[in-house]
């Protein structure tokens, strides 16, 4: 600014520069055809013959293998929560075995029971489903995008189930944006770009070479520890506005469209006992996060309902033993506090673990 | 609304199609609804505000036109409408945390007002806007407009209202008011822009914002961590600002606008007063035209220059926000400058060899991510910290994730060099570059469609709010 007295000439400039970009007249059709380039040549990419991502049977090879008598199935509320080693330290080797994969939620959830744990040669006797106040009956929640991937990956070719309610729950919005994923399948090879620019940046970083295909960014996750952080504000308020989004939900309508049904239904020809287990939400300095009163109905309708279809059902809310200080940012719980959270778990639920 | 969202996809294939399709008196009256539902789309009572400031500004203005004698109290009061409304929506929180904490020091105890006021998306940008046109009006440069539409156009029009560009009243009314016509090369130019500035924002700013965001999360982060964190976040800023500008800019082109242009590659500018020529050049031409040349400018003694210099640029901190951080970033940008001017004057010929270029571009870069450090870091206290964070503390673990990050950094950088190298060729030989073919809508729209195909195989899971809004 130091040498600029008079007005501005940037603007006169910029008109010459964008006369020397701009594209000289053309007729429609070029445009139309330099268009169709542009949006349709991506769409032509198919990464597998009929569009769909194929199973990924490696959950169910270590079910089959660890032939486990309790399944745990949910996301990183379960992982923070449940403790692998405390658990084969309580109830023997190879006793348990953790399903779990990051933002999961109710439909990858029903596909796991479904795909993975029923679909395995031995069957266990209990199966614990972790979830979050409404998410049992908010299907496309996390349903979309990478997430959705991570369903397709854990489905088979002919899912009438899932289709019908994912079909059921979706706004207009969320089936525009399936149908994009569908016009441009080109997007679920997203993991594999990802993973291959990572690995390019961490090729020549460290004394040894990563294999291709191993997430390289994993080997600092321990940098990145939630007890590293400045504070947990951020994600709090986070997770506050995602609950308040949820907390208007009506049981009776949701659950006709939902995947808990047919859960309860697959649970129960198998032969297994499925527990849901509700996780408690951050709690406050005076205690247990408040709830609306909706969401109290909403939970008092469906513990009746799981208990009423033969199904278990536990509610951390509210828990004495479960204080502030377990939590780290969000529902998570502190890393420190897992084994002990574990054997929280234990003792509340022990009369499944006889 | 925001850009990378389907509702604004949808808002846009029927608001262009309605207003192409309307007859031309009717388009400017369109295009102002239309605008009002994108900025109230989530928020309906931000629309108050905006309303409020147009009616300020057309009214202050038709006055200043009407009773010439009282030009200048009608002005008072139009820039007292846009000031005061940013001073409560926007300072007022800061102000008040600030007395409190003060009277705190001094002994008295002040309780926390009851209300804490919302900050409205883009509200510095319309309120800079509006006071461009008063006191253009004010000068004469030119005359107030008695079509309330095209005031209210002007003021509210989507494609730039929530984060610029800062538009002129005499660079976009005359287009507003003249007949615009559907023009095919404008809209696909239009087009190809959007895409560059979604690739941008999509695949460049979200992408490493993963990174800078994890590092600016670590309560005490290492030497190497955080100064990849700030490459991270000096990359997203730019990506994430220019790549709105991009997809505005498009967006107007559709409408028959022509937008000012808000970049011009900042990260090879060679002295801190180029640096400002190349970045967010809306504000730094609205700063220089309405504050940095009333104020005196360079006219008189160096300490004067100097005091209109810090003025300008402290004010250009609080201008990006309610925060302590952001006036010391732009007291440290006005430092730079003042040292700069004085050491030209009396720096050695052999200082302004060409040769130097790339490390004077070098030098400027790194005092760049320097400023980037203050603007990032809202926590003074941190920041303290942050700058006494020895390089020899760090662990080879760190060392080695650093490095990981820059090279993750640079490598989704590269379409931003490449945009860079190719535009500085253009620059350079425009007719050989042209005769050799590169401006050729054929490579153009294939280069358009790599950057769509980009998009679709890169982009970040989860896309931010771009940076700006919160300004």
């Amino acid at each position: 600014m130091a040498d600029l007295d008079q007005r501005s000439s940037l603007i006169e400039d910029e008109e010459q520069r964008a006369e020397r970009l701009r594209i000289k007249p053309i007729r429609p059709f070029m445009a139309a055809a330099a268009l169709l380039m542009i949006f349709v040549t991506p769409g032509l990419y198919r990464p597998t013959l009929h569009g769909k991502l194929p199973f990924d049977g490696h959950a169910l090879d270590e079910i089959n293998a660890k032939r486990a008598d309790y399944v745990f199935i949910g996301n990183s509320m379960l992982r923070t929560r449940i403790d692998e080693a405390t658990l084969q330290a309580r109830l023997g080797k190879n006793c348990c075995y953790i399903l779990w994969t990051g933002g999961a939620e109710s439909a990858w959830e029903h596909q796991a029971l479904k795909n993975d744990v029923i679909a395995s040669v031995h069957r266990p006797k209990v199966v614990f489903v972790f979830f979050r106040d409404t998410y049992l009956t908010q299907v496309t929640y996390r349903s979309n995008d990478a997430y959705g991937w991570k369903i397709e990956r854990l489905s088979h070719d002919d899912e009438p189930e899932l289709t019908r309610a994912m079909r059921e729950s979706r706004t207009w919005q969320e089936q525009l944006e399936y149908d994009l994923g569908l016009l441009y399948p080109i997007q679920k090879r997203r993991e594999v770009a990802t993973y291959a620019l990572e690995w390019l940046a961490g090729l020549e970083v460290g004394s040894e070479r990563v294999p291709y295909g191993m997430p390289v960014a994993s080997r600092y996750n321990d940098l990145f520890e939630l007890g590293q952080m400045k504070n947990i504000e951020t994600a709090d308020d986070f997770a506050a506005a995602a609950r308040d989004r949820f907390f208007n939900d009506d049981f009776d309508a949701r659950l006709p469209h939902s995947l808990l049904p047919s859960m309860l239904n697959l649970a129960k020809d198998a032969g297994i006992t499925l527990v849901f287990v509700r996780v408690q939400r951050r709690p406050t300095l005076q205690g247990p996060a408040p709830q609306s009163p909706q969401l109290t109905r909403y939970v008092a309708k469906l513990r009746a309902y799981l208990i009423g279809n033969g199904a278990g059902f536990y509610d951390f809310t509210g828990d004495p033993e479960l204080t502030l200080d377990h939590y780290l940012d969000g529902d998570h719980i502190r890393p420190e506090w897992k084994a002990a959270s574990t054997e929280l778990f234990l003792r509340r639920l022990q009369g499944y673990f006889k | 609304m925001i850009f990378q969202s389907l509702d604004f996809l949808i808002f846009l294939i029927v608001v262009f199609c309605a207003h192409w399709l309307l007859p031309w008196r009717l388009r400017n009256l369109f295009l102002v609804a239309a605008s009002y539902f994108f900025y109230g789309y989530v928020h309906p009572w931000f629309l108050y505000l905006l309303w409020f400031v147009t009616i300020a500004v057309y009214v202050c203005a038709l006055a200043m036109d009407t009773w010439t004698a009282h030009r200048r109290a009608f002005l008072l009061l139009g820039l007292t409408a846009c000031l005061g409304m940013l001073g409560v929506f926007k300072y007022f929180n800061f102000f008040a945390d600030n007395f409190i904490a003060a009277a705190a020091r001094l002994g008295v105890e002040l309780s926390q007002p009851a209300v804490r006021i919302a900050l409205p998306v883009g509200i510095s940008f319309f309120a800079f806007q509006g006071m461009s046109y008063l006191i253009d009006v004010y000068r004469g440069d030119i005359g107030a407009r008695r079509n309330f539409a095209d005031v209210a156009l002007f003021k509210a029009f989507f494609p730039q209202l929530v984060a610029g560009p800062i538009e002129r009243a005499t660079h976009f009314l005359p287009q507003i008011e003249r007949r615009r016509e559907l023009r095919t090369e404008a809209c696909l130019e239009g087009v190809l822009l959007m895409i560059w500035g979604f690739f941008k924002k999509l695949v460049i700013a979200d992408n490493v914002s993963v990174i800078a965001n994890k590092v600016f999360a670590l309560d005490n982060p290492a030497f190497p961590l955080l100064w990849a964190g700030v490459l991270a976040f000096c990359v997203q800023i730019l990506a994430d600002f220019s790549g709105y500008t991009d997809i505005a800019r498009g967006t107007a082109k559709l409408f028959g606008f022509d937008l000012i242009e808000n970049f011009r590659h900042p990260y090879i500018a060679s002295s801190p007063v180029d640096f400002w020529r190349r970045w967010h050049i809306s504000l730094s031409t609205w700063l220089r035209d309405y504050v940095y040349i009333p104020l005196g400018g360079n006219r008189g003694s160096r300490l004067f220059a100097a005091r209109n210099v810090m003025i300008t640029f402290l004010l250009s901190g609080l201008w990006h926000g309610a925060s302590w951080n952001y006036v010391l970033w732009g007291g440290y940008w006005g430092i730079l400058i003042v040292l700069y001017n004085n050491f030209t004057d009396f720096a050695p010929r052999w200082i302004s060899n060409d040769r130097l270029l790339p490390l004077k571009v070098l030098l400027m870069f790194l005092l760049t991510n320097l400023g980037w450090l203050l603007f990032r870091e809202t926590d003074l206290a941190q920041l303290g910290r942050d700058l006494a964070t020895a390089p020899a503390a760090a662990t080879p673990l760190e060392w080695q994730a650093g490095l990981y990050f820059v090279c993750l950094v640079l490598i989704y950088s590269l379409p931003l060099i490449a945009h860079m190298c190719l535009d500085r060729i253009r620059a350079r030989a425009s007719d050989r570059f042209a005769a050799a073919g590169f401006d050729s809508l054929a490579i153009r729209s294939a280069a358009s469609m790599a950057l769509f195909g980009g998009i679709l195989l890169l982009r970040a899971a989860s896309s931010a709010d771009f940076i700006y809004f919160q300004f």
